[in-house]
């Protein structure tokens, strides 16, 4: 009906078409188009704003959303140490995610893998609580464990779930682990240094993240592009050597096993350049696990916790007398019976000493000798030496946390304050101050910078432009000083305090340091702690120290060993002299310092355990020097049980409690490295020549026990090299072949006891 | 008659320029996702390639065939019938995507209500075109003019597929407009709509969630208001020079549909300013043309068409950048010409070989 009744219209409406056609109104096509123009118009400037205006806005929001999508983090540099041994590198470590929009079940799957993933109850971050937590909250990226072991995201990726996935994140690793950990510092999980070196150089280290992108939207997952390619950090080389950080470390390790010290600290460093050589600070933690360390072992003790110097602090009062010329070392000094009164204030020596020189003075480390001479200088003058030494001020050091010590000014002192300054009190140092002390009076009277960083670079291990600095302890402060350095007494001063410091050590209170063929100068400190709580001296905790350097003539290292509270002896000499003797030994050795004193003939070891017959012992008595051989000895393979020990001395370390079995084992390693170097061990020296100085015999028990598995070590002297290895593998030993010829020189020495299977080193010569 | 002169070459010369820039652009916003779920960069590309030859294959023909052909009632009521039949036919098909737009034949698939639009064209342009000034009585012009409009936009209202049903609407409007309805007629019939607009706006929750999403993006950035943010990050990074072509980020992961609806925004990036100006000035070109086309005809039912082929473009072209821009609420409105889409390209093809037919008779 509908369609005939229009049909009709239309037909109708055909016949009248032409004179009833109208134009369509101008007015509706002009307003039609002007409409389309102002929509037009609106569009344009839409784009211009969007475009123009705000295009930094959307380019920000853009980067934004891309960088938030994906970083790629990067590389971290290496921390070598000056042989460019790597003491903290970055490995690739598998981290599981999730992109939670893939996955269904979410709470089943966060509980199946924590299942896996959570290993340890105390980490909260692995917990299936928090594993759902984090899936619910982002549709594209969620962490579920992050930097596990191979075989976690094996187990992972087995159980099939869907949206879970892998990716390499680098991983902080340090290779040696607890070594030089204080200094190193440690690195939290997203690779932000947070301590030590790694702390301190953070930005130089941590180089440019990369950005990538994912997806956002879970089909296009895997597509991926990277956008700009991390930037990997810049390498840092130490100036610490892995080898007398070791050194170091050992010695100090069996000190605070030795005298329970609750803490410690030994500082090696080269006289001549300022440069840290070791650093070793106890209690330390393992870097590779910092979870479980407690915070408050994570400070760096050596530049942030100052200790009163007691009597190493002379070496300042003496050094500025001389130069001043108000003493010298031969000046007879009254010792006045022990007791001395400074501004009414009675002050008792340790020892009613008499009429001294000075150079008997610092022997015996007389208190009354000292203030006498700290009162020629005067308040004024006596603080400017102490300022130039260093004290009271930041080294400056590439440390975090540099304390500047505690030195205050004369105008605050007491009138008391003069005698107390003089012997080392009512002054507060860092061991990195006092050891930088040492090495100006070590290298001639020139204060250097201390540093512990050598250089900034970005280039690999075995590119050529990276070659280990050249280190020559025999080096003389040089003649244009470097930047922050100043001459702080003559070297005449330096010189007589030198000659001083050697009388400490063969006379005084330095005596227990035993050196085998090195002179050595030095100077014990025995300081009561102070309370913290009450501000009085304590009575039974003490600081021992022994500060030093050596050879005497030519110095090549200044060591300072420090030992906070130690158990059984308190007196620097003691404690810490045996141990600076030790650090001093095996330092020089390993750098091929030549002796500048006769060897003795037969260590005490080889004279203890070698058999009775010492018609053997005569090749041991060779003429040339075995600092080459011993070197070389001391520079052994990772495998060498040598290089064994530290981690089973520094494990003995926290459980002291455990004396017998334990105790013995490590006392064992440790003169079973001694006989394999013929070097007298300072637990035994200090034994024999300190009957009062309780300290704990080593069980000779024990020593007997291993001599019965042990081989005894020939002579070699003059066989040929292919005699000499037959006769080596006859008796089970290793042989490590030097040279060419007919042998010359042979560590350990002929008579030694050795296990089997020991490496001998022979060197031939023509 | 009139004189026969020579297609409008503009006309001719912009539509073909839009076709090519279109399957360019397809193809820089495609290649990725193609790759990714098809295994070939092409697979969208070649599939617009092959809508833009039958549909300039269409227009050739269409240009030569004399428009008075179709302005007879065994035409008109023919196509408005099968276009019924077929939108209906819709719903019997299965779904895709909740919707019934789609009629598949194996492969080829069809989308009824393309050829919607340019049959109420035809069908008003034949209506109109001897009633200009005189659309006064209800029942005798106005109802029967706006029933087959109706009619399609319920259907399409029930696909549903909001957007090409306010073009319809708009197209509708225009015609009936420049056929001289009195404006108030538009008004009551805004009047008479806006409870159904309403409840479409609102009583739908993902049409609700969109409008509130527009009025406020930054309201729930990662879900109902991140097609707009995303499209505006596109179109706001793109500058004056663009980031150049195929190196358009947004379109990797953020832009929703980067091929079809939000085109223009991957355009406005990589292009910049410049390439969106360049788009929105042809259109602006073929809008000039086809107007042009309808003032200077002289047979009411040319002009009719003219004016309705070339709103139908811009309407469509306008509403889909200001949904790029924000400027209006998401609706599913392609680019004319540009956005990937068989269908739509071959209708809006064959409909401009009208409008060149009509031109032959104008200098």
């Amino acid at each position: 009906m509908a369609l005939r009744g229009q049909q009709s219209v239309t037909g109708m409406n055909k016949k009248a078409r032409q004179p009833l056609t109208a134009p369509i109104p101008r007015l509706r096509f002009v307003l039609l188009a002007g409409g389309f123009l102002l929509w037009v118009g609106v569009i344009v400037a839409r784009l211009v704003w969007l475009q123009v205006f705000c295009n930094a806005i959307y380019v920000e929001r853009a980067a934004h959303q891309q960088e938030r999508t994906f970083q790629v983090a990067p590389r971290r540099g290496v921390l070598y140490d000056r042989n460019l041994q790597e003491l903290a590198m970055t490995v690739l470590v598998d981290s599981i995610y999730a992109v939670p929009s893939e996955i269904e079940d979410k709470e089943e799957a966060a509980r199946q893998l924590a299942k896996i993933v959570h290993t340890d109850a105390s980490d909260s971050f692995t917990s299936a609580k928090a594993i759902d937590a984090r899936l619910e909250d982002s549709r594209n990226f969620a962490w579920i464990a992050r930097k596990v072991d191979s075989s976690v995201a094996a187990r992972v990726s087995n159980l099939g779930i869907k949206g879970i996935y892998t990716q390499q994140e680098f991983k902080r690793f340090y290779p040696n682990n607890r070594l030089a950990s204080q200094v190193l510092g440690y690195v939290s999980l997203d690779d932000d240094g947070l301590g030590g070196i790694e702390h301190r150089f953070d930005t130089d280290l941590h180089g440019a993240p990369g950005r990538m992108l994912t997806a956002v939207d879970a089909r296009q997952h895997s597509f991926s592009s990277v956008e700009r390619n991390p930037q990997p950090g810049e390498n840092l080389v130490l100036t610490l050597d892995e080898h007398i950080q070791f050194i170091a470390e050992k010695a100090l390790d069996a000190a605070m096993q030795r005298t329970q010290s609750v803490g410690g600290t030994v500082v090696v460093q080269d006289p001549n350049t300022g440069q840290i050589l070791a650093l070793a600070i106890r209690p330390a933690f393992d870097p590779n696990d910092i979870r479980h360390v407690r915070p408050s072992m994570l400070r760096d003790d050596a530049v942030s916790d100052i200790y009163e110097p007691g009597s190493v602090f002379k070496l300042v009062t003496y050094s500025a007398a001389i130069n001043e010329h108000l003493t010298n070392p031969d000046e007879v000094i009254d010792g006045q019976n022990g007791k001395i009164i400074v501004a009414g204030r009675l002050i008792h020596d340790w020892h009613p000493f008499g009429a001294i020189t000075v150079t008997e003075a610092l022997e015996h480390s007389s208190d009354v000798c000292a203030i006498k001479v700290g009162l020629r200088l005067g308040p004024q003058k006596f603080y400017d030496y102490i300022r130039a030494y260093g004290f009271g001020q930041r080294s400056g050091i590439e440390l975090p946390a540099e304390t500047r010590g505690l030195l205050r000014p004369p105008d605050r002192w007491q009138p008391s304050s003069i005698g107390s300054i003089a012997m080392g009190q009512e002054v507060g140092v860092t061991p990195i101050q006092a050891i930088t002390m040492i090495s100006t009076i070590a290298n001639g009277g020139v204060y250097l910078p201390p540093h512990i960083v050598m250089e900034k670079t970005t280039e690999a291990k075995g590119s050529p432009q990276l070659l280990p600095a050249a280190f020559h302890p025999e080096d003389n402060v040089p003649e244009a000083l470097p930047p922050g350095a100043h001459r702080v007494v003559t070297t005449m001063t330096a010189a007589e305090m030198r000659k001083m410091m050697q009388d400490v050590v063969l006379f005084g209170t330095g005596k227990f340091v035993g050196l085998n063929g090195y002179s050595a100068g030095g100077k014990s400190g025995t300081a009561q702690k102070v309370n913290p709580g009450t501000h009085t001296y304590s009575k039974t905790d003490y600081i021992a120290s022994f500060g030093g350097f050596a050879p005497v003539n030519q110095p090549a290292i200044s060591v300072l060993v420090v030992l906070d509270s130690p158990r059984g002896g308190h007196h620097g000499g003691e404690v810490a002299g045996p141990v600076f003797g030790q650090v001093v030994q095996q330092t020089l050795e390993y750098l091929d310092v030549p002796h500048d004193m006769p060897i003795q003939p037969s260590s005490r070891i080889a004279r203890e355990y070698a058999p009775k017959n010492s018609d053997t012992m005569g090749d041991h008595d060779h003429p040339g020097d075995l600092r080459a051989l011993f070197a070389e000895v001391n520079d052994l393979p990772a495998d060498d049980p040598l290089r064994q020990n530290p981690q089973s001395a520094t494990e003995d370390v926290y459980k002291p409690s455990v004396v017998s079995r334990s105790s013995a084992t490590s006392e064992e390693d440790i003169s079973g490295n001694v006989a394999a170097q013929p070097m007298p061990p300072n637990t035994s020296h200090a034994q024999s020549s300190v009957p009062t100085g309780g300290e704990k015999k080593p069980a000779p028990s024990s020593v007997a026990a291993r001599a019965g598995a042990s081989v005894k070590v020939p002579s070699f002297a003059g066989q040929s090299m292919r005699k000499a290895v037959e006769t080596a593998t006859r008796l089970g030993l290793g042989v490590r072949v030097l040279g060419s010829g007919v042998e010359r020189e042979q560590a350990p020495g002929a008579g030694t006891q050795v296990p089997p299977g020991t490496e001998v080193v022979l060197r031939f010569a023509r | 008659m009139a004189k026969r002169v020579g297609v409008d070459k503009w006309l001719f010369g912009v539509t073909l320029l839009l076709v090519l820039f279109g399957l360019l652009m397809v193809f820089s916003a495609s290649a990725v996702m193609a790759k990714e779920r098809y295994g070939s960069p092409y697979t969208f590309v070649a599939r617009q390639a092959a809508w833009a030859i039958l549909g300039l294959i269409a227009l050739l023909v269409l240009m030569r065939v004399d428009y008075r052909k179709w302005n007879r009632p065994t035409v008109v009521f023919p196509a408005v019938g099968l276009t019924t039949l077929l939108l209906l036919a819709a719903f019997f098909m299965r779904d895709s995507h909740h919707t019934h737009r789609w009629i598949r034949f194996s492969v080829l698939s069809f989308q009824p209500s393309e050829l919607a639009k340019p049959v109420l064209v035809l069908f008003l342009a034949w209506f109109l075109q001897d009633r200009i000034g005189r659309l006064e009585d209800w029942r005798r012009d106005v109802l029967p003019a706006a029933l087959p409009s109706l009619l399609f936009i319920a259907l399409i209202l029930k696909e549903p597929d909001l957007g090409t049903a306010l073009v319809c609407a708009a197209v509708t409007a225009l015609m009936l407009y420049m056929a001289g309805a009195k404006i108030r007629y538009f008004f009551f019939a805004f009047l008479a709509a806006s409870p159904v607009l309403y409840y479409m706006l609102f009583h739908v929750a993902w049409r609700r969630a969109r409008m509130i999403a527009f009025l406020n993006p930054q309201a729930d950035p990662k879900r109902t208001g991140f097609h707009i943010l995303q499209s505006l990050i596109a179109v706001g990074t793109g500058g004056i020079r663009g980031l150049g072509l195929m190196e358009g980020r947004q379109k990797l992961f953020y832009l929703p549909e980067p091929h079809t609806d939000f085109i223009f925004a991957n355009i406005a990036e990589e292009l910049g300013l410049i390439g969106a100006l360049f788009v929105v000035g042809m259109f602006v070109v073929l809008g000039y043309r086809g107007l042009r086309a309808a003032i200077l005809s002289t047979d009411p039912f040319a002009r009719f068409l003219a004016v309705g082929i070339t709103t139908t473009v811009l309407i469509q072209a306008f509403f889909n950048i200001s949904v790029v821009l924000a400027l209006v609420p998401t609706k599913g409105i392609a680019l004319p010409f540009i956005s990937a889409g068989g269908t739509s390209l071959f209708f809006m093809l064959a409909s401009i070989g009208v409008l060149l037919n009509i031109t032959r008779e104008i200098d």
